[in-house]
């Protein structure tokens, strides 16, 4: 077997649907890119009538070069379908699943996989020829801001998020300008011409208001072993909600490490968000032992690495901005601890290996236990709905309402009685 | 480059002026951050950067040849790794021609080991590519 080309991810995952249609919902995304490709999502939901079930969306392909992040989700999409149809565990080397966990995972969670981001960026560095370099190419293929050079084509869709997209003003001058974003458009990094101006981050953002209860986010990228957390504008601090992304008073003096700014996180929160890395952490590197690490996005060594606008950071600011959505984990996966955005596909195999086990060791964990159920049922039941319920249940409204028989029938009886009522009383009146 | 301490690998394919090479530079504290600053070089996706046990570092870079030249005439410490461009034109070769799924109407089949369970494990046994004799291990 070999990569998958583009054609073929959307081929794979039209073939998952019609190979599982009670099991898998396709969901077409609404933005044509700039060469007019269209991507398709897939939904794998066990279970519609379980109300109670987070949803995890699970993304990748953005950066046209890091070649591998579609096959990883179309692999797990595969595996999971397979193993759940023919009540199976799943296995990645050292790490399994028990039939069981995937039965409780396809039947408790809306597991939503986008494998392919930028088609256009993927086509155009999977086309390379021997006398291009194209197949480094990192952006999409949007042209809008190239003014018909070759060497501006192109957005940065990982820059492109509505989070500090206004990196000159958001941040401070001191900030690494060379890692936030770039307003050159011959840059890797360039950002775009406004939050959500290119139909990949769109189509991303669609899929993601589809789910009210997605619960997990993660972005599939290459290399480095990394599974990285929010925030990536700055130190995280859990004191102060006033020092936040939505506060304009801070604009101008983010992104510098050991300053009086810190991005707030809800102690809570943050400790949910280690927990959810380490969880896909000790998952990949069950399999084969490849010491993947994770931490928050901001650090590098003694360095820094400040951006602006990219999925984790978007994704999390849901619960800030609007909080009766609930909260949303945003990660990014760094898969392949070589350096390398080209394995050789028998070293992808062992990849895809690696994350599959850690994007389903999250899956486990984030499906609700049976007392997490208990509760999301109590928290749904509503007293006076169930009165109601048990109420026509005792007492079918087709039995017992205004047209029913048992009503025709007391009806009836009424009227015969007050007839009989109004003979007496008329018998009485002529006798006086 | 497929190991870290890999050495230009002779058998690589031909080279063309904008290839770009995967290379280690060593710096000191501070120096990983000003090059970072420079927005000139191609440092990957989230930077990699491995800690040496004397307090440098190797921060990964994607560079040019004559970028290769200019770090060392600032006097760093350049590894020249594997001409990454000239790969990725070689793994072309690894890329599916066609469409192995014919729109639909064959499905994949997973890399995963499946354990137990009632077998087969797809609904046709017939419709997917291989893999080549791999599977996930």
């Amino acid at each position: 077997m070999t990569f998958l080309n583009v054609a073929e991810i959307e081929s794979a995952l039209v073939a998952l649907n019609n190979a599982y249609p009670s099991l898998t919902q396709l969901l077409p995304l609404p933005n044509e890119t700039a060469e007019h490709r269209h991507s398709n999502a897939l939904l794998i939901r066990g279970n519609p009538r379980f109300e109670c079930r987070p949803a995890l969306v699970f993304v990748s392909g953005v950066h046209a070069r890091e070649w591998g992040g579609p096959d990883i989700l179309v692999n797990l999409a595969t595996d999971l379908l397979e193993a759940y149809t023919t009540n199976a565990g799943l296995a990645y080397g050292g790490k399994s699943f028990s039939a069981a966990t995937i039965n409780l995972i396809v039947n408790r969670t809306d597991l939503v996989v986008f494998p392919d981001i930028n088609p256009d960026g993927r086509a155009y560095s999977m086309a390379a020829l021997p006398n291009t370099a194209q197949a480094m190419w990192r952006k999409n293929r949007n042209p809008a801001s190239a003014g018909g050079l070759a060497s501006k084509i192109g957005v940065d869709v990982n820059r492109n998020y509505d989070f500090l997209w206004d990196f000159p003003v958001k941040f401070s001058p001191n900030a690494n300008m060379g890692t936030l974003a770039s307003t050159n458009p011959a840059s890797d990094l360039f950002h775009g011409t406004g939050p959500f101006s290119e139909p990949e981050s769109r189509n991303v953002q669609w899929l993601v208001d589809q789910f009210p209860n997605a619960r997990y986010f993660v972005d599939v990228h290459s290399y480095t072993g990394d599974i990285l957390y929010p925030w990536g504008d700055d130190e995280n601090q859990t004191t102060d909600p006033s020092m936040s992304f939505k506060n304009a008073a801070w604009d101008g003096q983010r992104g510098v490490a050991g300053d009086a700014y810190k991005e707030y996180v809800p102690s809570v929160r943050l400790s949910q968000l280690q927990s959810a890395a380490n969880v896909m952490r000790d998952g990949i590197n069950a399999v084969r032992g490849q010491g993947y690490v994770s931490k928050q996005g901001f650090w590098l060594w003694d360095a820094t690495y400040p951006t602006s606008g990219t999925s984790e950071d978007w994704a999390f600011t849901r619960e800030f901005l609007d909080p009766k959505k609930g909260g949303l984990n945003g990660f990014v996966i760094e898969f392949n601890k070589k350096i390398d955005f080209f394995p050789t596909w028998a070293e992808m195999v062992d990849l895809i290996a690696d994350i599959d086990a850690g994007l389903i060791a999250l899956a486990d964990w984030a499906h609700p236990s049976i007392w997490r159920v208990i509760l999301c049922w109590i928290g749904r039941w509503r007293p006076i709905d169930r009165f109601w319920a048990i109420w026509h249940r005792v007492f079918p409204p087709e039995l017992w309402g205004p047209y029913g028989p048992w009503t025709r029938i007391v009806r009836l009886a009424e009227r015969t009685a007050n007839r009989f009522a109004a003979l007496i009383r008329g018998g009485r009146g002529r006798g006086r | 480059m497929s190991d870290e301490k890999a050495p230009p690998n002779d058998n690589e394919p031909t080279e063309r002026a904008d290839d770009q090479f995967a290379v280690l530079v060593t710096v000191a504290r501070g120096q990983a951050d000003e090059l970072l600053r420079r927005g000139e070089f191609d440092f990957g996706d989230h930077p990699n950067i491995s800690p040496n046990p004397d307090g440098t570092a190797r921060l990964t870079l994607f560079v040019s040849r004559p970028q290769v030249n200019a770090l060392r005439d600032e006097g760093y410490e350049v590894e020249l790794g594997a001409n990454m461009s000239a790969r990725a034109r070689e793994r072309v070769t690894e890329v599916g021609q066609g469409d192995r799924f014919e729109g639909g109407r064959i499905a994949p089949r997973g890399l995963g080991r499946k354990i137990g369970g009632r077998g087969g494990g797809t609904p046709s046994d017939d419709r997917g590519p291989d893999d080549g004799g791999k599977r996930a291990s």
